[in-house]
Formats: structure tokens, sequence, C-alpha cells
């Protein structure tokens, strides 16, 4: 397994390079360079030249390439034209918010959908099943800053309970942290359950299928025993590939949702950086979520062969 | 910058033990929400308007703007002018404090200054005062502790206007140990009524009252004039969707916002108080000169003629509208400024039959960048489809608009100008040779050199009125009104007041409850 | 199933029971969903040949009325009629998700094929595009093409297809890496035919049920990422109406003119709620073990 997962981890570097190449020359293929932007309507034609030189935007992009490769490769990601943060710090300090959300959110989302998911395939085509996939559904339907602005609307305008800005970190202040986070973790946490809902009431609606559940039954084991021993360890490999792509695809930044709150998170940052023209956060921030997303996969792959003893690489 | 991270940390630590609770550390704190964040603690170097609205609560240069947009002393006292106009003697106010306690001499205004004339450390108006861009500053001395004297190598109506630039920072004075010992920024140490506490990027910046800030004399205005701070701390938390600003003010989360004027009904009926203020930021459909289609003279007038101007300012919730870059509250806007192109569809009518207009499409480029924008080139549209113009609307990022501004390479956009505070610049902003600029008729930019370097105001005003002039004639650009800022305040906030600068002052105001 | 071919037994997703009434109108959720689905197809073709209103033009004398008889749905900001911005509206967003997961469909089944079936370094090259590409916000890809094609329905149309193709690509790729070796593709190598026919002919038709699966599940998320994309300022830009860049502007007036959000917010649930049952009719019908494709966009 080990040597699978070295061998994975290898596989990764052409991706991640490819990947460079691509966000290098798309972003100076879009039109617009930071120093106009940061110029804005003022007046220097020097000024610009002259920042133009000091961001080394001036020189051909192949060398501006091999130097922004050689200095990651250093550890250098560079510095934000727009704020002046080390773009590994800003990473660092953002990711540390999308983290907290999307595991929080997607623990939540997990522990309340999997036994929903399997409840409604243990009594499909009851009413209980028909709520359970209407619900689920509903929940897909909304855009998610729709759901968010609707929550700030109940929860902070109406009710008063909670906060919608000035966030502060669990580690900072715990008490006062998790009120922030209350609305953007149910926001994803409730679209993400309707994923992984939908998904394991299939999966064990196949395996309920099979022999030895009806083998299980026809021993007299109880449902309970049935439906946690048999039926939940076989429909839940599965739901973890999709786990994972969500998981893969929040960690990366949940924009929009970000942007609802303020939450300064690492879409936040994706989004700030792509109006900016800010490069080097750019070239960092998609290296770093393509590198998150690979390594997610990975792990996905592991836990798989762990729960589902039929998988061997 | 680990330092600041360490700093914060550390910080984040004291607060943790210190504050239990948020909700505990409001009274006497100014809530503050922003769409934009700031781009650095370093005034006059890396910048935006809203930076520099920041920093300017924190440090103050020898002088700064007034409310009619004229220059007066700050952190002087008195600003004498020699006969030739050459010889700038400034005496400092006594006993004024930098942040970390020590008293402000003419030494440290004088190191300040070469800080801020040293190439390296990328002053964005350093080309203004080395002869690059305008005057060269000859000689910076500093006969006593009060007195700093600057000779200039030529007379200049606009030395100690640039000197008060917002986007100069106003050439703050800033101690030297704002800057680390490897001669990297660190933080502000300034003599503002505010001290720089912290800055989350794209989270919240945090202002301290300055305790012992020593206030000049005279009644507020501008950025002069007596500044008194009753709030202990100023909180700006960086919120990017308007929707969710507006909406956490509603909660109860916020007590000052800057909102689009499209905003100014909700915001009342919803119970705020919304302070609307004019600003010289100018509104305006800039022709590129570099369109061969849009050369023709005839369709740019026919394309002024057929814009209600005064409907379009209302509809974008503004009172009047001002074809001329001049903003109304300078001692400039004469009643030749006032004059505009003259609503008259028949005429615009007319002019397109005359200039040969076929119904071919225009392309007009907008952005989202602010409502107005957008907005304006919406509501243009439809007017200039009433006389037969085809007008189509492309909608960019405000980064691809602009780097077709910088180009010339478009049709038409619906543009905003920033602040420009005297006449020469309002007039130069789009005028000259290079490409971005939408007027380059000589005549209009020798009157504008003259305007640059005259310092009689009553000629000025005579220069100014006769570009005006031309300007409605040619139609480099269709000019629309003069931006107001519109401010909405929660109840527990009074004394706030806007001026026509624009930039958010967070002193004189006080805060109950 | 069309898979037939000359002389080869079917591959086995034969039904050939009758049936009085077509499948998916015998169950409710088939029924509930294709009604919907009918509903926003409907919209989309009327708002293709009439709209009460011209959907672009400003009354300015009429903004922000609440839905009366004049106005069904009342108007928005700049007075024009939402009724008739919705029908437009529904034309372009169904336009929008249609044509990008199309091209999607089309462009993942030709490469995902050819790479699953002739293998080697082909299938590698695709495979490590497919991983860059899937690791790559699809935010960013929006812009870029955005900003280099210039704003456009076919830029966000060629943005989502982009950002959904790997998905299809691999879909359709392990599906044939399944099917290659069965006897009967053998066996149309052994009868002399080239592999490019044997490809098209015989393998590819046997993807067909888990892509329409894939197909209803990503039309759904076109619907909801274009108005993910417009909430950030990257959707098809405005004055044309699209159910998304509608709510989206809607949000600055949520509290003042809540109609202006209510009703591009209901139609895309409905469309949604319309396509989510009828895909898992669909799917129970088609292939029971296709898994969850769908996502948000968050």
């Amino acid at each position: 397994m080990w040597s699978y997962a070295l061998k994975r981890l290898l596989m990764t570097i052409p991706t991640l390079f490819l990947v460079s190449v691509i966000v290098f020359l798309l972003i100076r293929l879009i039109p617009g360079d930071p120093a106009e932007i940061m110029l804005n309507d003022l007046d220097s034609d020097i000024a610009l030249e002259e920042m133009r030189s000091e961001l080394g935007l001036d020189r051909p992009v192949p060398v501006q390439f091999v130097i922004w490769l050689g200095n990651m490769l250093s550890g250098d990601l560079g510095v934000s034209i727009n704020t002046g943060e080390p773009v590994l710090s800003a990473i660092a300090s953002r990711f540390g918010v999308t983290a907290t959300i999307t595991a929080l959110a997607v623990i939540l989302a997990v522990i309340l959908a999997v036994p929903a998911g399997i409840i409604a395939a243990w009594r499909q085509d009851t009413p209980l099943d028909y709520s359970i996939v209407f619900v689920s559904i509903l929940f897909l339907s909304l855009p998610s800053f729709w759901l968010g602005l609707m929550m700030i609307f109940l929860f902070a305008i109406t009710l008063g309970w909670l906060p919608t800005i000035g966030f502060v970190s669990v580690s900072e202040d715990f008490t006062g942290g998790i009120r922030y986070l209350v609305m953007p973790v149910a926001t994803l946490a409730l679209v993400e359950m309707a994923v992984i809902a939908r998904m394991v009431r299939s999966q064990t609606l196949e395996v309920l299928r099979l022999d030895y559940v009806t083998h299980a039954r026809a021993k007299g084991l109880s449902e309970a025993v049935v439906l946690t021993r048999h039926v939940f360890k076989n429909a839940f490999g599965p739901a973890l590939t999709v786990i994972g792509l969500i998981l893969g695809g929040l960690l990366g930044g949940a924009s929009v949702t970000e942007t609802v709150f303020s939450l300064p998170g690492i879409g936040r940052l994706l989004v700030d950086a792509i109006y900016a023209r800010d490069y080097p956060v750019l070239q960092g921030c998609l290296l770093f979520i393509a590198f998150l997303y690979v390594i997610v996969n990975l792990v996905v792959d592991l836990l798989y062969m762990v729960f589902d003893p039929r998988v061997r690489l | 910058m680990n330092g600041l991270r360490a700093g914060l940390i550390g910080t984040a630590a004291i607060m943790a033990v210190v504050l239990p609770s948020a909700a505990l550390a409001d009274k006497g704190t100014l809530r503050v929400a922003s769409q934009s964040d700031i781009r650095s603690t370093n005034p006059g170097v890396d910048r935006s308007g809203f930076t520099d609205s920041v920093h300017l609560n924190i440090v103050e240069g020898l002088v700064g703007y007034k409310d009619d947009l004229s220059v007066g002393p700050v952190l002087a006292e008195a600003v004498s002018v020699s006969d030739d106009q050459k010889v700038y003697t400034f005496t400092l106010r006594p006993g004024v404090k930098f942040h970390n306690g020590e008293t402000l001499t003419a030494a440290h205004v004088k190191e300040s200054w070469d800080r801020y004339m040293d190439e390296a450390t990328k002053w964005r108006c350093r080309s203004r005062f080395n002869g690059e861009d305008g005057v060269n500053v000859v000689s910076v001395e500093t006969p006593d502790e009060r007195t700093v004297i600057y000779t200039i190598d030529r007379p200049s109506p606009l030395f100690l206007k640039d000197m008060a630039r917002f986007d100069c920072g106003s050439t703050g004075i800033v101690h030297r140990d704002s800057v680390k010992p490897d001669g990297s920024w660190d933080r502000p140490i300034g003599t503002g009524p505010f001290v720089f506490v912290e800055w989350q990027p794209g989270q919240k910046i945090v202002l301290d009252r300055f305790a012992d800030y020593v206030p000049a004399e005279g009644p507020m205005d501008g950025f002069t004039g007596r500044k008194t701070v009753s709030v202990d701390r100023v909180v700006i938390n960086v919120v990017p969707d308007a929707a969710s600003a507006k909406a956490a003010m509603r909660a109860g989360e916020v007590d000052l916002l800057n909102i689009s004027t499209s905003d100014v009904e909700e915001m009342r009926e919803a119970g705020f108080n919304v302070v609307i203020q004019p600003t010289p930021a100018w509104g305006s459909f800039l022709i590129s000169r570099h369109d061969e289609f849009m050369a023709n003279r005839t369709l740019r007038q026919a394309m002024a003629a057929a814009l209600d101007v005064q409907e379009l300012a209302a509809l974008m919730g503004y009172d009047s509208h001002n074809a001329s870059p001049i903003p109304p509250m300078s001692i400039y806007y004469t009643e030749t400024q006032k004059k505009t192109y003259g609503f008259d569809p028949e005429r615009a009518r007319a002019l397109l039959a005359e200039a040969g207009y076929n119904g071919e499409p225009i392309k007009l480029v907008t952005s989202r960048r602010s409502p107005t924008i957008f907005n304006q080139a919406v509501v243009a549209q439809s007017m200039w489809q009433a006389v037969g113009l085809n007008i189509e609307i492309e909608v960019l990022d405000w980064g691809a608009q602009l780097d077709l501004y910088r180009s010339g390479e478009y049709q038409i956009q619906s543009f905003g100008f920033s602040a420009r505070l005297d006449p020469a610049l309002s007039w130069d902003m789009f005028s000259g040779e290079q490409t971005r600029k939408v007027w380059d008729d000589p005549e209009a930019l020798e009157k504008i050199r003259l305007l640059m370097n005259e310092t009689d105001s009553e000629k000025r005003a005579v220069l100014s009125d006769s570009l005006h002039e031309m300007f409605l004639d040619q139609v480099p650009a269709i000019g629309l009104y003069s931006q107001p800022q519109t401010t909405a305040l929660s109840e527990r906030v009074s004394g706030f007041k806007t001026w026509p600068g624009g930039r958010t002052r967070f002193w004189n105001i006080a805060l109950d409850g | 199933m069309s898979g037939g071919d000359r002389a080869l037994p079917d591959s086995g997703r034969t039904e050939p029971r009758k049936r009085p009434w077509p499948w998916f109108l015998r169950r409710v959720n088939g029924i509930v969903g294709s009604v919907l689905l009918f509903v926003v197809f409907g919209a989309a073709f009327a708002g293709l040949v009439w709209t009460p209103y011209d959907p672009v033009a400003p009354d300015f004398r009429a903004r922000f009325m609440p839905p009366d008889a004049a106005h069904w749905m009342g108007t928005d900001e700049w007075g024009r009629d939402v009724f008739s911005r919705i029908l437009q509206g529904a034309r372009t967003s169904v336009f929008v998700a249609l044509s990008s997961v199309s091209l999607a469909v089309i462009a993942g089944t030709l490469i995902g094929g050819l790479s699953g079936f002739f293998g080697s370094w082909l299938d590698r090259i695709v495979m490590m595009l497919t991983d860059a590409l899937l690791a790559f916000p699809g935010l960013l890809l929006a812009l870029a093409i955005m900003a280099i094609a210039g704003p456009s329905e076919e830029g966000v149309i060629l943005a989502l297809a982009l950002s959904y193709m790997p998905s299809v690509i691999r879909l359709v790729r392990g599906a044939v890496l399944s099917i290659r070796e069965k006897e009967y593709v053998e066996a149309s190598r052994a009868m002399g035919n080239s592999a490019l026919f044997t490809l098209f002919r015989h393998v590819l038709p046997n993807c067909t049920a888990p892509l329409i699966v894939m197909a209803t599940a990503l039309f759904g998320s076109a619907l909801l990422a274009e108005s993910a994309l417009s909430f950030l300022g990257l959707g098809v830009p405005p004055p044309a109406p699209t159910w998304g860049n509608m709510l989206s502007e809607a949000r600055g007036y949520f509290v003042q003119a809540p109609w202006l959000a209510a009703f591009p917010g209901l139609c895309i649930s409905l469309a949604l709620l319309g396509i989510n049952i009828f895909g898992d009719a669909l799917r129970d019908r088609l292939d029971p073990r296709m898994r969850g494709f769908e996502g948000g966009h968050h």
C-alpha cells in the first residue's frame, strides 16, 4: 500500500507541473495587468513602466516562468502584488479558515446524510423514503449564495442571533469563533448532505439486494445489526469517493459561500487575486489547490481499500 | 512580514485573554464595513483610494486639503511663500507627538522627506518633486527645530497641492522607526489622531485612539482644523459583497458604511441616517480618439445631444449633472462651467443624418466596478437607442476595461475618474498625447500647459472656462456628473461629517450607546 | 437502446417487454420530473418566440413595481418586466446549460473513448491532462475564457463545458476499458472491422446509459453553476437576462423588492427539482449503479 501511495505521489509531479504551466500562460493571456490595476485612472506612464519592471512583467513570459519555478522549488512563492503579504503565509492563514468550515461541513453532512441515506433505502418507497429524497433534492436545487443570504436574513437580521461580519477564528476566541461558523457551515453542509444522502441511498439499495444481506437476515440477525454491520460498511466505501470529491472541491475554496459570509478563506483569496491580476497569489493558490486535490484523491483511494476489502491495488 | 505575523499572533493571544467575548469590545468602537481592503500600511507607496483614506487617519503632512479644495496647514502652523514664489517656509506646530511618544521636529520632517525622495522608497509622487514631471525641489533646510524651508526651481500653483494629494499619502510625516533596520517598511508611526494597531489582509484593519494627540486650532475643515477623537477604537471589516454589507448593517453590526446611491432610499427606510456628499469624482463616457468611426465629430455631438443628462443623473440618484470636469465645490466652477450639451433629440437625429450614420453598431464598454459605471451605461444605451443609435454594451471586468482604457482600443467606455483637486489636473486627466487620453487638440493642450504654470487664479479661471467651451464643442468625452459619496450611519453615530475630499475621517465622531 | 449491430449478439441491456406507458411516466417521480421539465422547456421555447414586454428595454417610470395585472411578476430596478425576463432568461439559461453539457459530452466521449480504446501513450497523456483540468478551479477557467474570448454566452458555455469534460472523459474511458475486452468487441476486430469502426459501432453505444444519467446531473449542475458564476460577476453579462444573473442582481434588493429574487430563484429551484427527479427516475431505470456525479457550486 505504501509503495502504491509513493508511486501515486510521484505521478502527481507531472500533473502539478502541467497545472503550473497552464496557469502561468492563462493568466497572462487575460487582458489587464496588476500594474495597470494598481495605478487605476492615475496618470504617470513613468510609474506604470517602473511598476511593471519592478514586478518583472517586462521580461519574456518563459523567463518569468523559469524565475518563478526556481523560486517555487526553493520554497519561495513570492509576495502578493496586492497586499504585500508573502504568498505562502497568505495561503496558510486563508486555508485555515477554509479548512475549518470545510471539515466541519463535511463531518456534519456525513453524520446526518449517512443514516438518512441508509434509512431511506431500508424503507424504500415509503413516505419516509420520499421525504428524505425530496428534502435532499430540494437542498440540491438551491443556489448556495441564495441559501446563505436567506440564512443571514433569518438568523442575523430578523432574529439577531448570529453575526455576519468580523470573522474571528476559533483559535482566537472559541465561543465567538463558533458563532461565525454556524451559517457558512450550515450552508455548505445542507448541499453536501443532499449529495451524500442520495449517494448512500443508492449504494444501500444495491447492497440490500445482495445475497449475504438476505443470509444475514435469514440467520435471524436484527435489522439494526444487519444495517450497521453489513450494509453500512459496504455502502460507505463507494460513498467515500463522493465525499472525497466534495472535500477536494471545497478545500479549494468555497468562493461563493466565503463571499456571502465575508470569510477570509482561500476561495475569496483566489477571486480577489483574479480581479487584481495578482499573479503570484494566483499561481501559488492554484498550485496549492491542485496539490490538495491530488492528495485528497490519494487519501480517498487508500481509505477505499480499508473500507472495501474487495479492492486490492 | 514575519514580524507582522508574529505581532498578529501575539495580539491575538492577548486579545483572547483580555477579551473573552468580541461583543464586550463594542462600546467605544466604531465599526466600519468596507468592500475593499487596504493595500498596505505604507502611505503614498502601495496605495488605492481606500488605502489613502485609512492612512490619512494615521499620518499627517505639513499641509492638507480643506473643504473648498484649497490647501491649508496641518502639521505646519503657518506657511509663508516668498515673493518670487520659489521659497516656502513652514513653521511646525509646537508639541506635536509621534505615536511612539517622540516630539515632532524639523529634523523629522526632513528625514521623512528624504525617505520619500529616495528612489528605493518607491513613493508614488517622487516624479512630481524631482523635476521629472513637475517642479524640482532644490533644497530642504531646517534652520531650527520648528522651521522647514523648501526651495523649488520655479513658481507653481501645484506645489502645495501635490504635497497634500491623497495619493501621495499627503506626504505624511512618518517616524524613522516606521522602517525596519534593513530599510523595509514595518508599520506607520505618524502623528495622526489614530494609531495603527493591526491589519489582517482580507479581514480587518484596527486603529486605536492616539491618547497624546495634540489637536490644532480652528474648525474642522477638510484635513485641517481641530481633530478631537472620541472613539476608542475603529475596526474596519472587509466585506466584499455589497448585499452582505447592507445585511450586516441591518443586523446592527456596522456603524458606518459607504453605500451606492441606488441604496440611499432603502437604507433611509430601514432607519439609517444617510449622508450625501458631492465629491470631485467625475462620471463620464470616454470616446476613443484611436477609433476611426468615432473620429466623426458630428457623430459625437449627436451622441451628446441625445443624452438627457439631467434625467440620467436623477436615475442614478444624483441631484445635479455636470458636463465639466471641474467640480461644483471648486472656486473655478464658474457660470461657464455650468454649461452642458443641451438635451435635444431632434437635433441629435439631424446631426446623426449629417454625420452619415446608418445604424452601424457602436460598442460601449463598461464593467461592474461600481454600480454607477454599469448603470449609467444601461440608461444611456436606452437614451441613445431612442434617437436611432445602435449601441451594444460589452461588460468586462475592471482589469480588462482598464487595459482598454490604457491602450485606447475601444469606441466608447463608461468611466469614472477619481477626484482631481486642481483645475489643471482636472483637464489634464483625459487630455494629452498618451494613448489613454481622449483629447489631443493642440490648442487645448497648450491651454492646459499654461494652466499648470499659471499662479494667478483669475487668469486660471479664464483658461479653464475657454477649455470648457472647446470641450463641449469637440466632445472628446461626454461629462455627466460629479459623483456624490453616500454614507449610511447607525443610530449611535453622531457628529460624522463628510467633505468634498471624500476621504473618511474618523475624528470628531461620537458614539452613544 | 440502439446498440444493435450486424452479426453480433447485443451486449445485454435490452428491455423487450411492452408497456402501455412510456417508462418515465409510470413512476410518480418520473411524472413530476417530466412535468417540471416540460414547464421549463416550454418557458424557454416561449421566450424564443414571444414575451409580453421587451425584456431588456428599461422603463424608468415603472421601477420596482410589485407584481400586478400589468406585470405578473413585477418590474426590476430598471422597470423591466420580470415575467418577460424570466421567459427570455429561460431560453438563455436552458441554452447555456444544454450547450455546455452537450459540448462536454460529445468532446468527452470522443476523447475518453479513443483514450480508453487505444490506451498506451495516448491514454497516459489524456489522463494527465484530465487530472490537470480536474485540479483546476472552474472559476479561473471561466474568467480566463471570458476575458480572452470576450464575456459572452459562448464564454460561459465553453468554460462550463471545459470544467465538465474531465468527468465525462473519465466515465467513458472507464466504461470503454471494461467493454474493450468483451468477446463481441474482439469478434468485431476479428471480423476485420477497423478499430475506429469497432469503437464507434460496438463500444461507445454501450456507454450511453451511464452517459445519459451523467448528462442529466450535469445539466442541473450547469444551471446552478451559471448562477454562481453570475454571483461572482463572471456569468453571462447583463443586460441580457439569465435566471442566474437575475437572481444574482436581485440579492442587492432582497429586503426592498423580494419578488425580484423570488421568481428567478423559484425557476432555478423548480428546474433543478425537475431535472433531479427526472434524473433519479432515469437512473433507476438505466443504470442503478451510477454514482452521484452532481455537486453544488460554492
